[in-house]
């Protein structure tokens, strides 16, 4: 009878030590795949911003003011910081200020009809927004390392 | 007590509010302020709460002419910033409205 007993009672615990075991494999594959996908999601974010910048130079080295990609690009410029204050890019805790940086340095000057001139590829707008959005990828790298890294 | 003036954006002004001055198109920074902002700060000494939220792609110069322009109109930096009350849920357009506003302290006051 007490052997019986005994061997239930291993049973039982090798069946706790295999859920366990289970339960961690599961809970640190799980940890590893919301970072892999938070990582994505950066990567997806700085490609966007480098997209941003492309286009934000082309509008202001254009010999014209064009009305369309004016729009597109505030409407733009509002999307991705949407995006990086919510979830689960908000983690990052990017400062405010980058971001404020980032739309002044696109919509601030020269993005209007009323004040429009073509920039050389070398002006200190164009050198600007080359530089405020380099700044904000590498706070949102730095971010991502100390973060999901 | 002063009943607050509300003035949302999106609802009183236009959904894509877009450019500095009139030139730019009727939806303006300048157009708003003189339209609606100079306009509601005049009526009462009360608080003016400005709804951010649902205007499409906000520019900065549109912020800029058209609260920072209201200190160049002569409106006190300081009243100002007690009497507007900005509601986004962007934190950082209040902040960089505010930014114009104090940042234009120098051009006196009304």
């Amino acid at each position: 009878m007490s052997e019986v007993c005994s061997d239930g009672w291993t049973n039982a615990v090798s069946w706790g030590l295999i859920f366990l075991g289970w339960f961690v494999v599961h809970k640190t594959t799980l940890r590893q795949e919301r970072r892999k996908e938070k990582r994505e999601a950066t990567h997806k974010v700085c490609i966007e911003l480098r997209e941003l910048e492309r286009l934000a130079i082309n509008f202001h080295v254009a010999q014209e003011h064009d009305s369309r990609n004016a729009t597109d690009l505030r409407q733009s410029v509002v999307r991705l910081i949407r995006q990086l204050q919510r979830a689960p890019l908000t983690e990052l805790e990017i400062p405010n200020r980058s971001l404020i940086l980032l739309r002044q340095s696109i919509t601030r000057n020269n993005a209007d009809p009323s004040d429009f001139s073509a920039q050389a590829p070398d002006s200190d707008l164009v050198r600007n927004i080359r530089d405020v959005t380099s700044d904000l990828i590498e706070v949102i790298e730095d971010g991502r390392e100390r973060k999901w890294e | 007590m002063e009943q607050q003036i509300v003035i949302s954006i999106a609802k009183d002004f236009g959904r894509y509010p877009a450019g500095r001055y009139l030139a730019d198109g009727p939806y303006s920074g300048q157009a708003f302020r003189e339209k609606l902002l100079v306009p509601a700060l005049n009526r009462s000494n009360g608080a003016v709460c400005i709804e951010l939220d649902g205007a499409r792609g906000l520019a900065s110069s549109f912020l800029e002419e058209a609260f920072g322009g209201l200190v160049r109109e002569g409106f006190d930096p300081q009243t100002l910033l007690e009497r507007l009350q900005l509601q986004s849920d962007d934190p950082t357009l209040v902040q960089e409205i505010k930014e114009y506003i104090s940042s234009q302290s120098s051009a006196g006051s009304h």
